[in-house]
């Protein structure tokens, strides 16, 4: 296993989009058009500033701390207290993370196409698979997810493009939504939509180059954002402000629309086997993020093994009896605000008293 | 090592096998795939389910003589709920029943009167059922309509259906309307659901309008002339040949082919506290006929035609437009979802009231009619 | 293997399966050259290793996963007879 495997522009790139691609497949744009209904393209575009805004702030930031991760800045900053307890909630955020991804889509499997199979096997099924993946390195799953981005993200512009027909000037009108509180200030909660961001904390450690951080984060974050603007603007023919009925999947739901004549007919299912293939992609990515992160708060000398213990904790987390009201709560409520907290307050928080620490030892090192 | 290998190998196999659940599943020969099926209501709040499978080659030939045998099966059941009465068909046909196929869903008018909301909920909720699913509405019984599409010699029934609703095409006496469509129009509060009436005659099932919807209830059907009109209003117009009084001969009449050149403009404001809709349509005719001597070429000729056709359409149109204001009060067009592009937020327009004012409509339509040339002749 | 595996878990066993083998085949390489270049990763791709390769007179530059020294072949327009009467 190479453990100072460097990831590539392109690699960067495409990790982050299968970031945002599974957050596409999974509830969130329900969510997002939920809260704001016809306002959600005005409400995209007034979060999506914001959060650039944030990701322009987040580069300024790193600027001063070449190779450095959100965890050696929290150690240059409060030594390693400090290093180890944002590496405890970085480690839970991850899991949390992982085990919404995994409970979400293991539930729409098991709705949809295997209501005879008991929901362990399915849980057991993708652990197997995040498993070996991990076992095998980053290297295997960087490649892998080069693989899959551009088929994802087909599956995406197709749903689009054929549901782009029945869109009337009726869905997305009112165009600022059900008031203006509500888009503007109520719908800042829909910057957790964004949680790429998340992802940049950690991100420049692993790149080969270390300069190409901005191209990276800039290019990865308006192609998600394209992404998200085409998953959202279908969403609004079949939800819109005044809509009575909550999906198990909206993105499942818009791809069942697609026929073209009788010899294009249930699509779905060909997505859903892609769809399979990026959340085994992703989950192996995140808990490659856990071990790394595992690895730098404690000295670690079997890696393999770390594997198979973060695997487990997931599956045991995953194995909690749930039912759909937890996973409403917990997506709609818990994972909003976190990311929110996470990214803006705690990251934005800590860079900055990191840079203020810095300069002022270089200023006391000239004088 | 290699011990290892064989012992992991074999562990892996053993877990599989104790959490293995896919042995059991529904093969295709175990399942029947249902073309139709249709719900009546009967006495005691009970509902009527009837399917329509299509019978294997082997009891076709055992079970008929005559040319015209049906090559599909119609099964009924009462029950009070859909779910119950398909799983008394799962026990009685001892396959199991899937929807994955379904072409049409039928519902007599008795159901739809009633409410169809709980069907609707129902089958929305299960995956098998397909989205382009038709949804039809039948005057008579919808077991009657399963028994004249079986015994119509159509070797395969799924494409009656489908030329029901394509029909609208080239006629303009209907709408389609699809199942998933008809869910969204239930779903959303600016326009009401509307979909294919039917009637039975002697042989033959044909459409006859389209229903109109109050939410979930029916309350009520127009003819095929309003149809035309809900098309042109809608811009769903295809083509279709309407019969005007010839303008130049008295008890003599003109045929013409109609469809649209430009889409249907519709201006929206508020006067009076009662909404004043101006619908400004732009339709193309091509004369099929005059059944006497004319001279298509002469400019004179045209515009009396264009005169013509413009009086014919209006009145269909205000007809239609007052049926569904004044009579029925159910907005099959969309008028509140076209006002609400006017306002920046919901909270504005909610001020409006617009369902209490909308029965209280009136209507001015402007006709820009061009009638192209005829087609063959020029001159007779 | 597939097949058992999509007798034990339907297209998810599949799935799984065509996962591990991608992500095993994606980590190896073959006398240093990665298994799925050059494609995956998208900087090897060059004018002399594609799929839809130029004619012969157009590939100007070696494959960059050679690492060459010199990884110009020839100059930008080698067939300086072709462009009709222009001095070069």
């Amino acid at each position: 296993m190479e453990n100072n495997y460097k990831l590539g522009k392109v690699e960067a790139i495409a990790i982050i989009l299968i970031v945002m691609i599974n957050k596409l497949i999974l509830n969130i744009p329900y969510y997002i058009v939920d809260l704001v209904g016809s306002g959600a393209i005005i409400n995209l575009l007034y979060i999506g500033t914001i959060d650039f805004i944030l990701l322009l702030v987040i580069i300024k930031l790193f600027k001063n701390f070449e190779n450095s991760d959100i965890l050696d800045v929290s150690e240059f900053l409060g030594g390693k207290i400090l290093k180890n307890l944002i590496g405890f909630l970085c480690i839970a955020l991850f899991f949390l993370v992982a085990f919404i991804t995994l409970i979400d889509f293991s539930n729409v499997l098991h709705t949809i196409y295997f209501s005879n199979f008991p929901m362990v096997y399915i849980l057991f099924f993708f652990i197997l698979g995040v498993l070996i993946a991990n076992i095998i390195g980053i290297k295997g799953i960087s490649r892998t997810i080069c693989f899959i981005v551009p088929f994802a993200i087909f599956s995406v512009i197709i749903t689009f493009f054929t549901s782009f027909e029945n869109l009337d000037i009726k869905d997305i009108t009112p165009i600022i939504g059900k008031s203006y509180t509500n888009t503007f200030i109520t719908g800042l909660s829909n910057c957790f939509s964004m949680y790429i961001l998340v992802i940049y904390y950690f991100l420049k450690p692993l790149l080969k180059d270390v300069t190409s951080f901005k191209k990276v984060s800039i290019i990865s974050f308006a192609i998600s954002f394209i992404l998200l603007m085409l998953t959202i603007v279908p969403m609004l023919t079949l939800f819109n402000t005044s809509s009575n009925s909550e999906p198990i999947n909206s993105l499942f739901l818009l791809s069942r629309q697609i026929e073209l004549g009788r010899f294009l007919q249930r699509i779905d299912a060909l997505f859903i086997f892609l769809w399979i293939f990026a959340i085994f992609a992703y989950l192996s990515f995140i808990i490659f993020m856990i071990n790394r992160i595992i690895k730098k708060i404690f000295p670690v000398s079997n890696e393999k093994m770390l594997s198979y213990s973060t695997c487990g904790i997931l599956f045991g987390i995953a194995l909690i009896p749930v039912n759909i009201s937890h996973i409403h709560f917990i997506e709609d409520t818990l994972y909003r605000y976190l990311i929110i907290g996470f990214t803006f307050v705690l990251g934005i928080i800590l860079l900055t008293l990191a840079n203020f620490k810095k300069r002022k030892l270089q200023k006391n090192n000239i004088s | 090592m290699f011990i290892k290998k064989i012992i992991f190998i074999l562990l892996m196999i053993l877990i599989l096998f104790s959490l293995t659940g896919c042995y059991n599943t529904t093969g295709i020969d175990r399942q029947y795939f249902i073309v139709s099926f249709g719900i009546d209501l009967i006495e005691n709040n009970l509902i009527k389910l009837s399917l329509q499978i299509p019978s294997s080659s082997s009891s076709g030939a055992k079970s008929s003589d005559s040319a015209q045998a049906s090559s599909y099966q119609l099964y009924s059941v009462e029950g009070e709920t859909i779910d119950e009465c398909l799983s008394i068909l799962n026990n009685y046909l001892n396959k199991k029943i899937n929807l994955s196929h379904c072409s049409a869903l039928i519902l007599s008018e008795e159901v739809a009167k009633k409410g169809i909301e709980p069907y609707i909920n129902t089958l929305t909720n299960n995956t098998e059922l397909r989205h382009s699913c038709e949804i039809i509405i039948s005057s008579s019984s919808a077991l009657e309509v399963l028994e004249k599409v079986s015994n119509s010699g159509e070797i395969f029934s799924a494409r009656l259906f489908d030329y029901l609703s394509s029909s609208s095409q080239y006629t303009g006496y209907t709408i389609q309307s699809s199942f998933g469509d008809f869910f969204q129009a239930l779903d959303n509060d600016y326009y009401n659901p509307s979909c294919i009436y039917v009637s039975v005659d002697k042989d033959t099932v044909q459409t006859n309008g389209i229903a109109i919807f109050n939410k979930a209830n029916m309350i009520g059907h127009i003819d095929v002339s309003n149809s035309i009109s809900h098309l042109i209003v809608t811009n769903d117009l295809d083509t279709c040949t309407i019969t005007i009084d010839n303008p130049f001969e008295n008890n003599e009449k003109l045929d013409l082919d109609v469809s649209l050149y430009k889409d249907t403009d519709i201006k929206i404001d508020i006067i009076n506290g009662s909404p004043f809709i101006s619908l400004t349509i732009y339709p193309e005719g091509t004369i099929r006929s005059s059944g006497s001597i004319f001279n298509y070429i002469d400019t004179n000729n045209i515009k009396s035609v264009e005169h013509a056709t413009s009086a014919y359409l209006e009145k269909i149109l205000k007809d239609y437009l007052y049926t569904i204001t004044k009579k029925y009060n159910s907005d099959i067009v969309g008028f509140k979802g076209i006002y609400q592009s006017n306002f920046l937020t919901k909270e504005e327009f909610d001020k409006v009231h617009w369902d209490e004012i909308f029965q209280d409509s009136y209507f001015n339509i402007n006709l820009k009619t061009k009638i192209n040339s005829s087609n063959l002749f020029n001159k007779e | 293997m597939y097949i058992i595996l999509g007798y034990f878990a339907g297209f998810l066993g599949i799935a799984l399966g065509f996962f591990i083998h991608f992500v095993i085949l994606a980590n190896q390489s073959s006398f240093g050259i990665p298994f799925f270049s050059p494609y995956i990763p998208y900087n090897t791709l060059s004018d002399n290793n594609n799929l839809h390769m130029k004619p012969v007179w157009k590939r100007e530059k070696r494959s960059k996963i050679l690492n060459t020294k010199k990884p110009q072949i020839e100059e930008h327009i080698s067939m300086k007879w072709r462009k009709n009467g222009k001095q070069l």
